[in-house]
C-alpha cells in the first residue's frame, strides 16, 4: 500500500489546473497534425465537402433532375452526323497504287510474251505481172487490185482470142468462153455457193452486177468503194422502190451503227448463208445476235460498250419491250438512225408509244399509270424530260433493258413511305441532288439551301430525318406535277393515295395531307400550327 | 281405320289453328299513330361508342308551334377516370337547344355530346293549342377500357341505324350511297356523304387519325364485315367493322407488323389484335390516338401498380415516382410508363425498352 501511495504521490502536481490545461493542449498539438494528415491521404475532407455541397444545393437550389448535371446524349444529337463519305486512310490508299503499278507492268510483260510466240508470216508468191505497155488503153492507169488472170495478161482464160493471142470484139461486146458469167467463174473458184438461202444476184448468176472481172481500188474486186457504199447502190430505201426490193438499209443517218458503217459483213455473208437475212451465225437475229457483240466490254471509260446480258436475262424487274415480238428492234433501229441510241423515235416519244395506257407490270402485278395522260395533264415536267437532248430522257433515272431495282431504276429506291433518316443518302434522287446541307442543317438562313422553311426551322430536315425519316417520293413527284418543284397530287401511304392539297403563297405556302391537319409556313413570320407534333414540357 | 280417322282429323285441326295464330299475327300489326312528334334517331336504349350522337326529329309543322331539345347527364360525381376527360368541360348537367320550326320542313336534325353512362334526351314541342308534348330516349354510351362503363346494363342494346328500311327516311335530303373511291381520296373532304351526318367526328379533337379525317369510311374500316368476336352482329348493319381490328389496321401499318413479328414478348391486346382497346380509330386529345394520357391509360389496367407502387422504394416506403417529372432520357416529354416500357413488343424481359442491366443507366448516369 506505501508503494502505490508513493507513486500516487509523484502525480501531485497534476493537481494544479494550469498544468492539466497545458498537457492537454500539448497533446492535442501532437495528435492533429499526424490525424490531418491521415484523412488527406484517404480524401475524406473532399468527399465530406462534395457531400454537403450536394445537400445544400437540393435543399435551397433549384430542382434539378440528373439531366442537368451529367450530359445526357439524346437522340437527335447523334442524328446530326454528316453524311459525306468516310475516305480511307492514306496508307491504304498507297498500297492500293502500288499494286495497280504492278498489275500494268505485268500486262506489258505478258503482251511482250505474245509477240514472241506468235507465227510469223509466211512470203506470199509473187506472180509476174505483164508490162505496162502491153494493156489495152482502156484499163489504163492501173487501180490497186488486179484480178489475177488480167495481170497476167491471159485474158485467153475467158475471153475468145484469134490466132494471134487477141480478144476478138464483135459489134461493142467482148463474147466469152461460155455462154454464162457464173459457170465461167465458177470453172477457177471451185466452190460453188450450195446454202439454204441465196442472196438474189448470186442464185441467179450475175456475179458482174458487184465485182469487176478487171480491176478496182477495192479489196475482192468490187466496183463500189466500199463495202457498205455496194450494198446501198441496190438496198438504199428510195432505189429499192424501183428495183422492187423489200429489205431497206439507210446509211446516211446522224447516228450510225458502227459495224454497219465499216463492213456489212460484219453481220452478213454477201453470197449464201444457212440462216436467215444471211446471217453468219446461227444466233436469233432478234436478241441472242445484237447479245454477241454487247456482252463484251472494250473500253470501259468510254462507256459505248456495256454488258447488257445481265441486266436483260437476270435482273429482278425485266422491260416487257425487250422480250415482245421484235425484242430489240422493237425500239432500236439496227442499222442506224437519225434519234440518239438509234432509237426509232426521239426518247420521250418512244417510251410513250407504249405507255399511253395502262401496262400491267409482270414481277409485282401492279398497274403502272397511264404517263402520256400524266404528262398532258400537269404543265411542270421533271427537266431530265423536258430537257431530253441535254440531261437524257426517260434513260436518266430508268433503265429500259432492265434492272435490279423496281420500276428498272438505275440505282436503289424505295417506294416505301418511310425510310430511316441516314440511309436516305443512298436514293438515287442524290445522285443529281447533291445539296447535302438541305437535310443535314437543322436552322437554315438563306433561300439558297431551301426555301420550304418556317421561319429558320428547316422542314426538309424536320420530314427526313429520325427513325420515321420520309421518302423523296412521299411529297415529290418525279415525273410532273401541277404546281412548281415537282409537288405530287398525292401521297401514297401503303396503298391509299391522299392528296397534299398544296397551296402556295408569296412567303410560304401550305398543305393539308394525311399525315397532318393543314399545315403553314412562312419563311418571314414563322407559323405556329395546331396540333403540332413539336410537344415540349412545361 | 279409326286410328287413321282420328289422326286425320286431329293433324286438320292442328292446321287450323296454326293458320288461326297467324291470322290474329297479321291483324295485331301495329299501325304508327300519326303523332305530330316523334323521335326517329337515336333508338330506344342503344349503345354507343362515340361521344357524339346525332339526333332526328319527325314532326308534323302544321300542328307544332316550337320545339325543344334538353340532354341529360346521368353523373353526380365524376370518376377519376373521368376527371382526366373533363377538365375543361363545364360540369352541367343539362344542355337547351331550339329550333327554328319552317313551313315545309319535316324532318329536323342535331348533334349533340354524349358522356359516358346513361344519357336521356327529351323533347318538348308546344302544339298550336299551346299543349305541351314530351317525349324522351334514353341511351348508353360504353367504352372499351373504362372499368365503370365496360358492361353496360342489361336493358342496353346494340342497335344500328344504316339498314335499307332506315335510311329510306334521310334520302330525301341526303345522298345515302357510297361515293368514295377504293385507294383514293376526296380532294376535297365535303364533297363526302358521309361527312354531313359526322363530321363532329373529325372536328372536335386535335388529333385526327388519317383515314377518319379524308372520310375513307366504307372502303378502309367499316367494310361490312364482321371479325371473330362480333359474328353476333352480322347482316346488322351496312357499315359494320370487324372485331378484332387488328388486321384491318396492318393493312396499312404494314412495317410495324414486320417489325412486331420478328421480337420475343407480345403486350396481349397486340396479340389479340384489339387496336381499338387503347388507340381510337377516329380522333383524339392524345397523341397516337390514345383513349387516355399515356401513363392514365396503362394504368386503368395495372391498377396494382398505383395501389401498390412500381419498382424500388425508399427506406421509408416511398416507391419510385412514374410520373409528374420531366423524362431525364427524352427530354420533350414528360415521365411516364412509355420511357421505360415498349407499349406493344420488346426483346427485352418486362417488355423493357433495353436490357435490364442497361435500364437504369438511361436515367441514372455515373
Amino acid at each position: 500500500m506505501e508503494k502505490i501511495k508513493k507513486i500516487l504521490g509523484m502525480f501531485k502536481f497534476l493537481k494544479n489546473k494550469k498544468v492539466i490545461l497545458i498537457l492537454i493542449v500539448l497533446g492535442f498539438l501532437a495528435i492533429i497534425p499526424p490525424l490531418g494528415i491521415y484523412a488527406w491521404k484517404k480524401r475524406i475532407p473532399q468527399k465530406t465537402a462534395l457531400v454537403l455541397k450536394n445537400i445544400v444545393h437540393n435543399v435551397f437550389l433549384e430542382k434539378h433532375h440528373p439531366g442537368d448535371i451529367y450530359g445526357v446524349v439524346h437522340i437527335e444529337e447523334m442524328e446530326e452526323v454528316e453524311l459525306s463519305k468516310l475516305k480511307l486512310p492514306p496508307k491504304e490508299e498507297e498500297e492500293i497504287k502500288k499494286t495497280k503499278e504492278l498489275e500494268k507492268e505485268l500486262k506489258k510483260l505478258k503482251e511482250e510474251e505474245k509477240l514472241a510466240k506468235a507465227p510469223k508470216p509466211k512470203p506470199k508468191k509473187v506472180v509476174k505481172p505483164l508490162p505496162l505497155e502491153e494493156y489495152p488503153k482502156e484499163f489504163l492507169p492501173l487501180k490497186k487490185v488486179l484480178h489475177r488472170p488480167f495481170k497476167q495478161g491471159a485474158c485467153a482464160i475467158c475471153h475468145q482470142v484469134d490466132e494471134h493471142g487477141k480478144v476478138i470484139k464483135k459489134g461493142k461486146k467482148y463474147p466469152l468462153n461460155r455462154p454464162r458469167v457464173d459457170e465461167l467463174c465458177y470453172s477457177c473458184h471451185k466452190e460453188r455457193y450450195v446454202k439454204k438461202y441465196d442472196h438474189k444476184p448470186v442464185k441467179k448468176g450475175e456475179c458482174l452486177k458487184c465485182h469487176d472481172p478487171h480491176q478496182s481500188n477495192t479489196e475482192k474486186l468490187l466496183k463500189a468503194k466500199t463495202v457498205p457504199l455496194l450494198c446501198v447502190s441496190c438496198h438504199d430505201p428510195k432505189k429499192a422502190k424501183k428495183l422492187k426490193i423489200e429489205k431497206v438499209v439507210n446509211i446516211n443517218v446522224k447516228y450510225k451503227h458502227k459495224p454497219v458503217d465499216k463492213d456489212c459483213r460484219n453481220c452478213h455473208d454477201p453470197h449464201t448463208s444457212d440462216y436467215k437475212h444471211l446471217l453468219i451465225t446461227a444466233l436469233d437475229w432478234k436478241m441472242d445476235f445484237c447479245l454477241d457483240c454487247h456482252s463484251k466490254i472494250k473500253d470501259p471509260k468510254k462507256r459505248k460498250k456495256v454488258d447488257i446480258t445481265p441486266l436483260i436475262k437476270t435482273a429482278k424487274y425485266k422491260h416487257d419491250a425487250v422480250f415482245d415480238k421484235d425484242e430489240c428492234a422493237n425500239c432500236h433501229n439496227i442499222h442506224g438512225s437519225n434519234h440518239r441510241i438509234m432509237l426509232k423515235k426521239p426518247m420521250v416519244k418512244q417510251c410513250l408509244s407504249c405507255h399511253d395506257k395502262e401496262v400491267k407490270q409482270k414481277e409485282t402485278g401492279e398497274m403502272l399509270i397511264n404517263m402520256k395522260k400524266h404528262l398532258e395533264e400537269n404543265k411542270y415536267w421533271h427537266k431530265p424530260i423536258k430537257e431530253v437532248e441535254k440531261k437524257g430522257g426517260c434513260a436518266a433515272c430508268h433503265n429500259p433493258h432492265g434492272s435490279n431495282y423496281p420500276y428498272a431504276l438505275k440505282k436503289f429506291f424505295t417506294t416505301e413511305f418511310y425510310l430511316p433518316g441516314l440511309k436516305i443518302g443512298e436514293v438515287m434522287c442524290f445522285s443529281c441532288h447533291k445539296e447535302k446541307e438541305r437535310f443535314t442543317m437543322k436552322k437554315v438562313f438563306s433561300d439558297k439551301i431551301t426555301k420550304f422553311r418556317n421561319g429558320t426551322e428547316n422542314l426538309h430536315w424536320r420530314h427526313t430525318q429520325g427513325e420515321k425519316g420520309r421518302t423523296c417520293i412521299a411529297c415529290h413527284d418525279p415525273h410532273a406535277s401541277k404546281w412548281p418543284n415537282m409537288i405530287g397530287k398525292y401521297t401514297n401511304f401503303n396503298g391509299i393515295l391522299f392528296p397534299i392539297r398544296y397551296k402556295k403563297t408569296e412567303t410560304g405556302g401550305s398543305c393539308a395531307p394525311a399525315c397532318h391537319d393543314k399545315f403553314d409556313y412562312d419563311r418571314i413570320r414563322p407559323v405556329k400550327n395546331v396540333g403540332e407534333i413539336k410537344e415540349s414540357f412545361k | 281405320m279409326r286410328n287413321i280417322l282420328i289422326l286425320l282429323c286431329v293433324g286438320v285441326c292442328f292446321a287450323f289453328i296454326a293458320e288461326a295464330e297467324q291470322k290474329v299475327y297479321k291483324l295485331n300489326l301495329k299501325v304508327p299513330a300519326n303523332e305530330p312528334v316523334e323521335i326517329i334517331q337515336p333508338a330506344v336504349n342503344s349503345i354507343h361508342y362515340e361521344d357524339t350522337a346525332s339526333v332526328v326529329i319527325k314532326i308534323d309543322p302544321k300542328k307544332i308551334e316550337k320545339l325543344e331539345m334538353i340532354t341529360h347527364f346521368q353523373v353526380f360525381h365524376l370518376d377519376p377516370d373521368e376527371r382526366i376527360i373533363y377538365k375543361n368541360k363545364p360540369k352541367k348537367r343539362k344542355e337547351k337547344f331550339n329550333f327554328n320550326i319552317k313551313e315545309d320542313k319535316l324532318y329536323y336534325c342535331k348533334s349533340i355530346e354524349l358522356r359516358y353512362g346513361r344519357n336521356k334526351i327529351q323533347v318538348i314541342a308546344t302544339t298550336k293549342d299551346g299543349k305541351k308534348i314530351k317525349k324522351s330516349v334514353e341511351m348508353y354510351l360504353s367504352s372499351p377500357i373504362l372499368r365503370a362503363y365496360k358492361y353496360p346494363p342489361p336493358k342496353y342494346k346494340e342497335i344500328f341505324f344504316h339498314k335499307e328500311k332506315n335510311e329510306k327516311v334521310c334520302e330525301e335530303c341526303h345522298d345515302m350511297t357510297v361515293n368514295e373511291k377504293k385507294g383514293i381520296a376526296f380532294e376535297d373532304v365535303t364533297k363526302s356523304n358521309c361527312y354531313k351526318c359526322h363530321k363532329a367526328l373529325t372536328t372536335r379533337y386535335k388529333y385526327n387519325h388519317a383515314p377518319a379525317r379524308n372520310w375513307l369510311c366504307a372502303t378502309t374500316c367499316h367494310i361490312g364485315k364482321t371479325g371473330r368476336l362480333n359474328k353476333r352482329l352480322e347482316g346488322k348493319s351496312k357499315f359494320i367493322w370487324p372485331e378484332p381490328q387488328g388486321p384491318e389496321c396492318y393493312r396499312c401499318h404494314k412495317e410495324k407488323r414486320k417489325e412486331w413479328d420478328s421480337k420475343r414478348f407480345h403486350h396481349d391486346p397486340v396479340v389479340a389484335g384489339m387496336c381499338d382497346k387503347c388507340h381510337n380509330p377516329h380522333s383524339s386529345p392524345n397523341r397516337y390516338f390514345l383513349r387516355k394520357p399515356s401513363w392514365y391509360l396503362c394504368t386503368t389496367c395495372h391498377e396494382d401498380k398505383v395501389l401498390r407502387g412500381h419498382v424500388v422504394f425508399t427506406f421509408l416506403g416511398r416507391p419510385h415516382p412514374t410520373r409528374g417529372y420531366k423524362d431525364p432520357s427524352n427530354p420533350k416529354r414528360e415521365l411516364s410508363c412509355i420511357s421505360c416500357h415498349e407499349a406493344h413488343n420488346s426483346d427485352n424481359n418486362f417488355m423493357l425498352l433495353k436490357p435490364f442491366n442497361q435500364i437504369c443507366n438511361m436515367c441514372h448516369k455515373k
